[in-house]
């Protein structure tokens, strides 16, 4: 009975103690609120207007709040006169290490004037890393045909931060698409002359060739209507960026984000192509007169050629086949394919050859650290010739990673996990599927 | 006779409230509370911020687990002072955020980690729980005093070694524009590591040796006046014991 009454004064102690500890939270959260959320306001606004030369502050109606979205605020912003100057787009994100609270400028062009961090609970060297490293290489960039690339080239505690950054490029990526919808020319004009129902484009894959992005251009419920492929070309020594649309049997027609400083005669160059779209894209040439016209028309056949030998799979984490050719000869096969790694989602081109045999594979996206993902690459590439690599030697390639690791648990496991699932699969695929043919 | 009682009392608190000064010193005696002392001392400013706070929560805390040290169970006193602790945390976190904003977000998240600063809740168990809640107020202040003392020296070093200036303003209300007390525009003044995480290794060892020089030379000075001391008391003693021999040679004769 003396221990019950014990306990008792224990647990009376206890929650005596949190009700009063709590009240005096609550009290003074209440009472400050009003405070707090004014503070924020105003260092926001001081970002807002820090971001756009000659801005006055946003009245009411210049600011409207988004739903379902990580962008939850976007400003209008004008000068003196009422013009508008362009966009602040306010963005929350969440990770493990805490909240972030990002602004993002976007002007009338498209481009993104600035990208800073407003506030962040996150870990504090990381959020520096990412203010040092990071953002400085967004800025000038334009919006539709964002480069993440630098990512790759950022090592040792800064790529610690790509975790930090994902936050970012996902309020950034929010940002883009929102400001789509508002800079209606020259951006969503282009989508929307090529794919009328378009509400969103998202990033699908990028490339290396005349072609550098692949992009899902999707409806209102997520459904994707087309693919989008932007092309940078040297016309007249201005880089001027082209959108070609295929859909899963046609090519859909070609346009151009005519911003106010691509020549004219750049524009007028798509016209060229007006009767191939809606063709079938098997075996389609592109026959055109004048200089700007067959620069277009080579990045095109290039591109076409890449969707005649494609192939779509949609599942097991692959996302299609390209048939690589010499001539008419088979010489291989490259697998786009995509799984959870372990701080985003990794985009891999893997290679075969036309036996199936395992030739390599490459990051064509990735936000895992550099230092788990690169040795991959090498250690993998032990196997090539293999038409089939065992559970048991993926897993020895990425333990080898961090030997030190302890229980044989390393920090690359999470990146090597997702490697193998695209690889296996692309294995999988060939045996089952390619190699019948 | 009672009034040496209470200017004996009076020196105690006297000594209770500086003890910490440097006696006791926080950060450069007891090696408390270093993750502040490293991560926030980049600026002056900020490291009387974080003082400040600091002397909050410290007084607070030492107040509350003081007045209610007999109500809590023994086995339950380090949980219950951790719940203290966190409140007056909490609370000011909120309150910077409401009245210095500037210096929320350059403090961001060591506000929250003053919770696990163990100077807090060292005080909390060595001190305010066995004693009375004016000597654990005393206390507390005195100590926290003690560890701002030490944050802007600290600060004051690295911030004037990295940028040649001292400023104010920037992130407490001190003044309506931001200003500096000293601005020495020279290159020499601008070595940038001292604003980061190994400068403020280097300036908190380089003030430690200093601190532990002073203090060794003090207690070599304490030493030697003992010294001194004992042989004036035994000089003293040889002369009481040759006198009463002379005295009883005297009589003797």
């Amino acid at each position: 009975m003396a221990n019950l009454l014990e306990k008792m004064k224990v647990a009376a102690v206890l929650l005596i103690i949190g009700a009063v500890s709590g009240l005096a939270i609550f009290g003074t959260h209440t009472l400050t609120e009003e405070r707090r959320e004014e503070n924020r306001r105003m260092a926001q606004l001081a970002i807002y207007l820090e971001m756009f030369d000659g801005a006055v502050a946003p009245d009411d109606d210049d600011i409207v709040a988004i739903a379902d979205s990580s962008v939850k605020e976007m400003v209008t912003m004008r000068d003196g006169s009422g013009n508008i100057l362009g966009y602040a787009f306010r963005g929350e994100g969440r990770i493990s290490h805490g909240d972030i609270t990002v602004i993002v400028g976007i002007d009338l062009d498209g481009t993104i004037v600035d990208v800073k961090i407003a506030d962040s609970t996150q870990t504090p060297s990381y959020v520096q890393s990412v203010r040092d490293h990071y953002l400085p290489k967004l800025i000038d960039q334009p919006i539709v045909a964002m480069n993440y690339d630098f990512t790759s080239e950022i090592a040792g505690t800064s790529a610690s931060a790509g975790m930090t950054f994902g936050n970012v490029r996902r309020i950034i990526e929010d940002a883009r698409f929102i400001a789509g919808d508002f800079l209606s020319d020259p951006i969503m004009d282009a989508y929307e002359s090529l794919v009328p129902d378009v509400v969103s484009f998202e990033t699908f894959v990028v490339f290396d060739r005349a072609f550098k992005e692949e992009l899902l251009v999707k409806d209102d419920d997520e459904n994707t209507l087309a693919y989008a492929y932007l092309m940078d070309l040297d016309i007249d020594g201005e880089t001027v960026t082209y959108v070609a649309a295929y859909d899963e049997t046609e090519f859909i027609g070609i346009t151009v984000f005519a911003f106010d400083d691509v020549p004219q005669d750049a524009i007028d160059a798509v016209w060229a192509f007006e009767g191939y779209w809606n063709s079938d894209f098997n075996g389609l040439t592109f026959d055109v007169d004048g200089e700007i016209e067959n620069t277009i028309a080579a990045a095109l056949t290039e591109l076409n050629t890449f969707v005649e030998n494609r192939t779509w799979i949609n599942a097991n984490t692959l996302d299609y086949v390209e048939t690589l050719y010499d001539g008419d000869t088979v010489t291989g096969y490259m697998f786009i394919g995509r799984s959870q790694g372990l701080m985003s989602i990794n985009v891999l081109e893997v290679y075969l050859d036309e036996t199936g045999a395992f030739q390599g594979f490459t990051y064509n996206q990735s936000g895992d650290s550099l230092n788990w993902r690169t040795p991959l690459i090498e250690r993998f590439g032990a196997y090539e010739g293999q038409t089939e690599i065992s559970q048991s030697e993926a897993e020895a390639a990425w333990d080898d990673v961090n030997p030190n690791a302890p229980d044989g648990e390393t920090s690359a496991t999470g990146t090597g996990q997702s490697v193998y699932a695209v690889i296996s699969a692309a294995l999988d695929y060939y045996s089952d599927t390619l190699g019948d043919e | 006779m009672a009034k040496t009682k209470n200017m004996k009392k009076e020196m105690s608190r006297l000594a209770n409230l500086t003890k910490g000064f440097f006696k006791e010193n926080p950060v450069f005696v007891f090696l408390l509370g270093l993750c502040p002392a490293l991560a926030v001392t980049g600026t002056v400013e900020a490291s009387l911020g974080m003082g400040l706070l600091v002397i909050f929560v410290l007084t607070g805390s030492n107040v509350v687990v003081s007045l209610i040290r007999k109500w809590i169970p023994h086995q339950i006193r380090v949980p219950s002072y951790i719940v203290i602790i966190s409140t007056f945390v909490t609370i000011v976190g909120l309150l910077t955020e409401a009245y210095a904003y500037a210096l929320h977000g350059e403090l961001g998240i060591f506000i929250p980690l003053i919770v696990v600063n163990c100077l807090i809740l060292g005080r909390a168990e060595s001190y305010a729980s066995k004693n009375k809640v004016h000597d654990a107020a005393i206390d507390g202040f005195g100590m926290g005093l003690g560890f701002l003392g030490a944050l802007v020296v600290i600060g004051f070093f690295r911030e004037f070694l990295s940028t040649g200036a001292i400023a104010y303003g920037v992130f407490l209300p001190l003044a309506e524009t931001p200003g500096s007390i000293i601005n020495i525009d020279s290159y020499v003044f601008s070595m940038d590591a001292f604003g980061q995480a190994p400068g403020g290794f280097l300036v908190i060892g380089l003030l430690l040796g200093i601190f532990n020089f002073v203090a060794i030379l003090k207690r070599n000075k304490k030493e030697r006046e003992r010294q001194r001391m004992i042989e004036e008391k035994k000089r003293q003693a040889l002369e009481r014991k040759r006198q009463k021999a002379q005295e009883k040679a005297g009589a003797k004769a």
